[in-house]
């Protein structure tokens, strides 16, 4: 279930996102869970993260779009934000946001199929899935997206994520493969790295979270700006 | 006739055309299934030693006709191999075999030196050089040319690269091989010819000095082309820059000049309202004022030379009826020189614009761009839709379906060129019905 919030001032505006919504539904078959804002105001008002995609109307009269977009983004930064304008201008700074594109008014209902078919693969690639590791009896459960890079010393396996480190027996090889669809990179014969987490790239490093810098071997260089070019140009 | 020395045994010829086979297969072994590198590696060299010691067993008379099916299994087992198309094929085919003739002789040439001593009148037993020393130091002759060749190789041959010799340039090659090889091997079919060699050890020194200058001529011939084709993409891409920029100067130009006619027009409507009773013409005069306006919209996205390359391609997309949208952070751009924004954005726009004209239902045409940071770096993002099939070239670009063909690819060219003078990387994709154009720049330049 994908819940979507629609925030939109005009009457005539919010039926016609809700016809679309409705037809949207119908033709790919999915379900969402719809709920309605008549202004900016309401949705910051208390708001906590249980949205997947939030349709913003931009030139609203008590809260634009862009300045509730600014609040929701300091506690929720996972949610898909689309914007919906009648002029350009205002929706050019949506980078601020971390909002990659708009719909222009009058909506088209195509413009709107496919920007809503984008944003729900973000929200796809968003919901975290978790890798299940076997440290000697132990089982730790880590959620992929907190992985920043694998490392292999000797026949074992470090973990370096947000929360803190962790060490299994193993082999990249094999780690790679069961990563397999979650973009992990080999960028040498002893890291595996989370693209998403890397921020940089200086001559032969790669800069990850947390301004580790990691070597990437100079065979590879090539084929990792490409894969690591290819995903931003897909995730964002 | 002084001594009679034994030639070449078959096997050593076969290994020599193998190992010279596996030195360029070893150039595109990253490009291609791994079925193929091994079936090619095996059954080269089943292949190849079956063709020579076939060969050898066939009277002199068809000498010729058992050469050409050496050079057919070469070529065959480059085909399988490498996956490439025939001309490259028969370029690599050439340059395998001459290089092959000229490490089996250059080795031969020595352990009959080191370790064959004539006996007068007698052809000698050619069998002795087959023994475990002289037959190691023979491959190890091969190993140390070949480490060698390869590494000069690896400019001129490699997956990654587009294979610059095309089917015209195979004639030059073809006569040099030819030729290499007939006068490689003229003193020992006859001794009855001015360019035939009639001491012993000489004639080994004539064919290896001659297939050494022949592998030497082929690898010249190869440099020589790609600087021309070099030289003229260069020139191409520079050309395509220099349209791209001086497009953007009369962009310029034209919207300040629209600018100020936008402000001029607003003046007076104010001076004529203040003058009138406004009742009657205000409706009119709102109309007006819209218009006017849409002529002045703007992209404020923080360089002013992207906003003049967003407002130009956004003038035409509302002509022609593309949906445009811009997401941009134009302040990441400040490292950047105003030439190499306009190639980048003017190329992507002008090839998602040109696309979007083969989209026949004018709702579907979208064209979106997206620049923002990614952490330290900059992303950039041009998406378009697009109907139809897209075709690709034979090295896996993008093919166009303008009628200038050649020019056009330079678009996407001028993009990779100037992207990585930033150290960036440009990646085309398409999915579904979206062609997707993204650029990484990481920023470390950009920074200013």
């Amino acid at each position: 279930m994908v819940r979507i919030a629609i925030v939109e001032d005009d009457a005539v505006s919010r039926k016609l996102l809700l016809d679309y919504i409705a037809r949207y539904q119908r033709e790919h078959d999915v379900e969402f869970d719809v709920t309605v804002f008549e202004d900016g105001v309401q949705i910051v008002r208390g708001y906590k993260p249980r949205f997947d995609i939030i349709l913003l109307d931009i030139q609203m009269e008590h809260l634009d779009g862009m300045s509730a977009a600014q609040r929701i983004r300091r506690v929720d930064d996972q949610v898909v934000l689309l914007f919906i304008t009648s002029s350009p201008q205002y929706a050019i700074k949506g980078y601020e946001v971390d909002a990659s594109s708009y719909l222009l008014k009058p909506l088209p209902w195509f413009a709107f199929q496919e920007e809503l078919t984008r944003c729900l693969t973000l929200v796809e690639r968003n919901r975290g899935s978790s890798l299940l590791l076997q440290s000697g009896t132990e089982v730790i459960r880590l959620n992929i997206a907190d992985i920043v890079y694998i490392e292999s010393i000797k026949h074992r396996l470090t973990f370096h994520t947000l929360s803190g480190t962790y060490s299994i027996v193993g082999t990249l090889k094999d780690m790679d493969a069961q990563l397999e669809g979650h973009d992990f990179f080999r960028s040498n014969s002893c890291y595996l790295v989370n693209f998403a987490h890397v921020r940089g790239v200086r001559d032969q490093a790669c800069v990850m979270t947390g301004n580790v810098e990691l070597r990437i071997s100079r065979p590879r260089k090539k084929q990792f700006m490409t894969a690591l070019t290819e995903y931003f140009g897909a995730v964002s | 006739m002084v001594d009679v020395l034994p030639d070449i045994p078959r096997i050593l010829t076969a290994i020599a055309e193998w190992s010279a086979c596996v030195v360029y297969l070893s150039l595109y072994a990253r490009t291609v299934k791994l079925w193929r590198l091994l079936t090619s590696v095996f059954g080269g060299l089943a292949l190849l030693t079956a063709v020579q010691i076939i060969a050898g067993m066939l009277p002199v008379s068809l000498w010729i006709p058992g050469m050409i099916s050496a050079v057919a299994a070469i070529a065959l087992t480059l085909w399988v191999g490498t996956g490439c198309s025939p001309t490259q094929v028969a370029h690599l085919m050439l340059r395998a075999f001459i290089l092959a003739e000229f490490i089996a002789s250059l080795a031969w040439q020595l352990v009959v030196y080191f370790f064959y001593s004539p006996i007068p009148n007698d052809p000698g037993n050619p069998e002795s050089l087959l023994r475990p020393v002289p037959f190691t130091m023979q491959l190890v002759i091969y190993a140390i040319i070949l480490v060698i060749v390869r590494q000069l190789e690896t400019r001129n041959f490699s997956g990654d690269t587009p294979f610059v010799l095309e089917l015209r340039d195979l004639w030059t090659p073809f006569f040099i091989t030819i030729i290499t090889f007939t006068f490689s091997n003229l003193s020992f079919l006859t001794t009855a010819t001015p360019f035939s060699g009639r001491l012993g050890p000489e004639i080994f020194y004539i064919r290896t000095l001659v297939d050494l200058v022949g592998f030497a001529a082929l690898y010249a011939h190869h440099e020589r082309v790609s600087q021309i084709r070099t030289a003229l993409e260069l020139r191409s891409i520079q050309s395509s820059l220099n349209a791209q920029h001086s497009q953007y100067l009369q962009s310029k130009a034209d919207i300040e000049e629209i600018s100020r006619a936008h402000h001029d027009l607003k003046h007076q409507i104010a001076v004529i309202r203040a003058e009138l009773d406004p009742d009657s013409l205000a409706s009119h005069f709102e109309q007006l004022e819209a218009s006017i306006n849409d002529i002045g919209q703007h992209y404020h996205s923080g360089n002013a030379v992207l906003d003049v390359i967003l407002t130009a391609k956004g003038r035409t997309c509302t002509a022609r009826g593309i949906n445009f949208t811009v997401v941009a952070d134009g302040a990441l751009l400040t490292g950047m020189s105003s030439m190499d924004i306009a190639t980048l954005f003017g190329n992507a726009l002008d090839n998602a614009i040109e696309a979007s004209a083969f989209v026949t239902d004018p709702a579907q045409r979208m064209i979106q761009v997206l620049l923002r940071r990614q952490g330290e770096m900059v992303l950039i993002r041009v998406a378009n839709n697009f109907s139809g099939e897209i075709s690709r070239n034979e090295d896996g670009s993008l093919a166009t379906r303008k009628a200038d063909r050649v020019h056009h690819g330079f678009g996407v060219k001028s993009i990779r060129y100037t992207a990585r003078k930033y150290d960036g990387e440009v990646t085309t994709r398409f999915d579904g019905n979206r062609f997707i154009l993204t650029v990484l720049l990481p920023g470390t330049q950009l920074s200013a």
